[in-house]
Parts: C-alpha cells; structure tokens; sequence
C-alpha cells in the first residue's frame, strides 16, 4: 500500500532512506567488539549482503506485476 | 531542495567511507571492493523502492515519487548486476560501472531526476573503490 505524505515531509523521508552506503568493516566491528573480519566472515556479509538486495528486488516484482498487455 | 538532499547524501556518503582492513590479503580486498560496491548498486535500488512506496499528493492528483516502471528499471539493471559480481567478485569494477551507465540509460527524465542524487552516490563510491581508496 502507498504512503501519502505531504511533500514538505519529503526531505525527512530522504534522510531516513539516504543511500549510505555504510562501510562492511565499521559494521563488522560494531557487532564483533571493534575486531576485524576474518576473510571467511567477510566472505559471509558479502553474499548476505547480495542475497539481501536481490531479495528485496524480487519481493517488489512479485507484489507489482506487470499489467497485461491489451489484446492486439 | 534537491540539491541539498544531493549535497546531504554525497557529504555522507564520502563521510562513511573507509579504507579495506589492512590485515586482509590481495583476494579478500577485492572481495570487500566487490561487498563495497555491491552494496552501492543495491542502495539504489533500495531508494528506488522506498522512493516507490511515497505518494506525494502537493499538488494533486497524488502520485508517486517513482513510478513503478522506473522502479522495475532499476531493479531489472542491479539485480543481474548483483548476481553477477556475486559469481565474479574480481569483476566488481566493470559490472558496476554497466549497471550505474544502464540505469541511468533506462530511467525516464523524471525518474534520472529523482534518482539522480543515489545514482551519483554510487557512481562517487565505484570511482574511489577503482582507486583503491573509500
């Protein structure tokens, strides 16, 4: 369902979704007491990482189907 | 008002980067490039998302920031995007350069204005991966 929204809220909204693109590391350390990654962990958040956007591309193609095509 | 929020997200996004660990070998940099930039492409596409959810009604009739055909374009750009650096991490640098230039390519003149803040983020972000810094 869409949000309505008055467009001078717009610029909040931004800043909630701002695409800050957070470094895999400083995440790391955050949750891992400030050490760093070993390679297989960063190997880990790499494919979650990915597995995660695919899965949100493909949760919004499955709830916003293309309309059918008028009959020629 | 766009250009603040460009200048807000592009002050960030320089702001949140960092360098690769210096303990990680030649093989485990390029995969956190190839993380790093994964994760600019599916920022995105993530705003692209959100961007969709939002209905701005001033001035009506309401409509939504990003259409649903722009949304499914860049979603139909990075998600083989995401896929591919996920089978060929080395080849981060070249798919994700494609993938911004056909985003870029498939929005309509609307949707290149609404997105174009995240699009430059993530064309800033690739750029300083290339030169082994962020």
């Amino acid at each position: 369902m869409a949000i309505q929204i008055d467009a001078n809220v717009i610029l909040q909204l931004f800043n909630i979704f701002a695409p800050i693109v957070s470094d895999l590391v400083a995440k790391f350390r955050a949750r891992h007491d400030g050490k760093d990654p070993t390679p297989e962990e960063l190997r880990a958040e790499f494919f979650a990482n990915i597995d995660a956007y695919l899965g949100e591309g493909l949760l919004w193609k499955a709830t916003h189907p293309l309309p059918p095509k008028p009959a020629a | 008002m766009r250009h603040l929020i460009g200048g807000v997200l592009l002050a960030l996004t320089v702001a949140c980067a960092s360098n690769a660990p210096p303990t990680l070998g030649p093989a485990d940099t390029r995969i956190w490039q190839a993380n790093e930039a994964a994760m600019a492409l599916g920022q995105v596409q993530h705003a692209a998302i959100e961007l969709n959810k939002i209905e701005a009604c001033d001035p009506v009739p309401c409509r939504k920031l990003l259409s649903d055909m722009n949304t499914r374009a860049v979603i139909d750009v990075v998600s083989p995007a995401l896929q591919t650096i996920r089978a060929v991490p080395d080849g981060w640098l070249a798919t994700a350069n494609a993938a911004v230039d056909q985003v870029n390519l498939k929005l309509d003149a609307t949707g290149k204005a609404k997105l174009r803040a995240y699009v430059e983020a993530a064309r800033i972000i690739l750029n300083q991966l290339a030169k082994g810094g962020v």
